[in-house]
């Protein structure tokens, strides 16, 4: 195996477990389980036996409206703000910066762990979420669902939908940690542009991550009609979605060109600990 | 230890007052907070929405300008409505304020083992979250109450004292709207600064915390076809609150008003809770 791989993949498994195990980051299991708990206590705490139609509706729903854009949004910071500004803190940067590694290979092993990272806790709530939304359904009914109807096709979807959240906004991210000393000015800037998607000119949503996901997504969610909220329904806008390959194929070119640009970027990063 | 040099004298100058003691430090923590640029910009900013206001308050009373825009008097009705919008693009604008400047009051103190500093002196750490809170407070005060009764009093003054005496409740429903809204973004703000050490996390959390509690509120009212989600959506709540005291309940209002406060007030009492936990110096074991 050749030398930046092995550099990789040791970088890959000091962040893992940094990444998995911190008590800092327990929040970020709190924010991708939390669909859950309402979903597994609609099922023990009702009597009500809904229509799976309508489950199926619901979950779309908070699928687009608060995983994508909220939980795995936040939890992206979250994770990939923290590998390079989360070092700085810690004091601990020097260490890599310091050792016999590319600032590029640096980079791609802080991407690839947190990317793993993210995809493991996001992807994974998703299956639990699915199965807290469907069980309380007849086993007859759920069978013909996920093996003779859509079922299958939709948690799959969702499933990649999340993974490409995950590895589209963590690319964006921790370019901002390697360019910006507080990344909160362009994580509030990438929301609120990310938020305004369903208004924005057709050429203009596509240059955004979540124009992409909500393509990959099965169903799409009707405008609300007199819904409450404000400026907040603005995030349950529909869109003329693009084909799924599209889709897939921009967030991961959108991904390898922002790594490339934060590789390059890295070259000339600087450890400044007194100062955040 | 020998003492050789007594070099050390007590301050015997004038001293600040215990009532206004907090006051020192809310005025050293505000030099702290302009010392950025981009906030000082960020914060300017904040009026633009209320000059806005306020000219057109002027242009909605003059004649002579409104012929040219065919436009007659009282093109702009000022109502609870108004003011309603007013305070939630304000309310907006002050979170944001909160989520930068918040995680800049507590959390260095607390990293640089600091508060002791603070606490050894006669100063007590409700004078200490006061005077830190301030800092967010007037802040906050002077985007939101300061402008929402300036707008009431130049209204006031355009159309006479009558408008002002059947519109009275404005007054009193903007001075509460805003501060339980001072009150909710004073303590979010110290108590993430407090919690999440890490200013930028901390700034992140809050931010979150609206987007979060929104999300999920929806989350829960879909999932369990209830309403009671509302009562994790902050932005609902204050502004269930607020169109309560401005008399302009929004239609179908599914949580009352007074379920509303005592949400928030529950909410506070936690926030406050935390930040007790959080601003302890030292425990001496006996």
């Amino acid at each position: 195996m050749n030398l930046w791989k092995l550099q990789i993949l040791a970088i890959i498994r000091i962040d893992l477990a940094r990444t998995f195990f911190s008590k800092r980051g327990l929040w970020i299991y709190l924010l991708a389980l939390s669909p859950a708990l309402p979903m597994f206590g609609h099922w023990l705490f009702t009597d009500r036996r809904d229509q799976l139609g309508d489950d199926v509706q619901v979950f779309a729903g908070i699928f687009q409206f608060f995983y994508l854009r909220i939980a795995i949004f936040f939890g992206c910071v979250g994770i990939f703000m923290n590998l390079i500004r989360g070092e700085m803190l810690d004091k601990s940067l020097h260490y890599y910066l310091l050792g016999p590694v590319r600032r590029e290979v640096l980079i791609a092993g802080k991407f690839i762990s947190g990317m793993l990272a993210a995809i493991t806790i996001f992807c994974g709530s998703v299956l639990v979420q699915w199965v807290g939304m469907f069980v309380h359904h007849p086993s007859d009914l759920l069978w013909a669902f996920m093996f003779n109807g859509p079922g299958m096709s939709h948690l799959l979807s969702y499933i990649l939908a999340a993974a490409l959240a995950c590895i589209g906004y963590g690319s964006v991210f921790l370019w901002a940690g390697v360019r910006y000393r507080n990344p909160l000015i362009p994580a509030a800037g990438i929301l609120v542009w990310e938020s305004a998607n369903g208004v924005l000119p057709a050429f203009l949503k596509k240059v955004s991550v979540i124009y992409w996901l909500k393509s990959v997504c099965p169903i799409s969610i009707p405008a609300p009609k007199n819904a409450g909220g404000g400026l907040w329904n603005l995030l349950i806008f529909d869109i003329d979605p693009a084909p799924a390959a599209m889709a897939i194929v921009n967030v991961l070119l959108l991904a390898a060109f922002v790594m490339i640009w934060a590789g390059i970027r890295a070259r000339k990063l600087e450890i400044g600990y007194g100062t955040d | 230890m020998a003492v050789y040099k007594r070099t050390y004298r007590g301050y015997s100058g004038p001293v600040t007052s215990p009532l206004w003691r907090f006051t020192v430090l809310q005025r050293y923590a505000f030099k702290a907070v302009f010392k950025s640029r981009l906030l000082l910009i960020g914060y300017v900013g904040c009026f633009f929405a209320p000059l806005l206001l306020l000219c057109l308050l002027y242009l909605n009373q003059n004649a002579s300008v409104l012929v040219l825009i065919n436009q007659k008097v009282g093109f702009l009705k000022v109502d609870g409505q108004l003011f309603m919008n007013f305070l939630a693009v304000q309310g907006g604008l002050a979170g944001i304020l909160t989520a930068f400047v918040g995680p800049f009051l507590v959390a260095p103190d607390l990293t640089n083992g600091g508060l002791f500093v603070y606490l050894a002196r006669p100063f007590s750490r409700a004078e200490y979250i006061l005077g830190k809170g301030m800092v967010l407070g007037s802040l906050i005060a002077s985007i939101t109450l300061l402008p929402a009764l300036l707008i009431f009093g130049v209204q006031g003054s355009l159309v006479g004292w009558t408008w002002v005496a059947d519109n009275l409740f404005l007054g009193g429903g903007i001075l509460l709207s805003c501060l339980t809204l001072m009150a909710v973004f004073m303590l979010m703000g110290l108590a993430m600064s407090a919690f999440v050490r890490w200013k930028i996390v901390a700034g992140a959390l809050i931010l979150a915390v609206f987007a979060a509690g929104k999300g999920f509120g929806a989350v829960i009212n879909n999932v369990m076809r209830t309403e009671n989600g509302y009562f994790l959506d902050l932005q609902h709540l204050l502004s269930t609150v607020a169109g309560a005291l401005l008399r302009h309940p929004a239609d179908n209002e599914p949580i009352s008003a007074w379920a509303a406060a005592v949400a928030l007030a529950v909410f506070c009492g936690i926030l406050l809770l935390m930040l007790n936990r959080k601003l302890r110096v030292c425990e001496v074991a006996g």
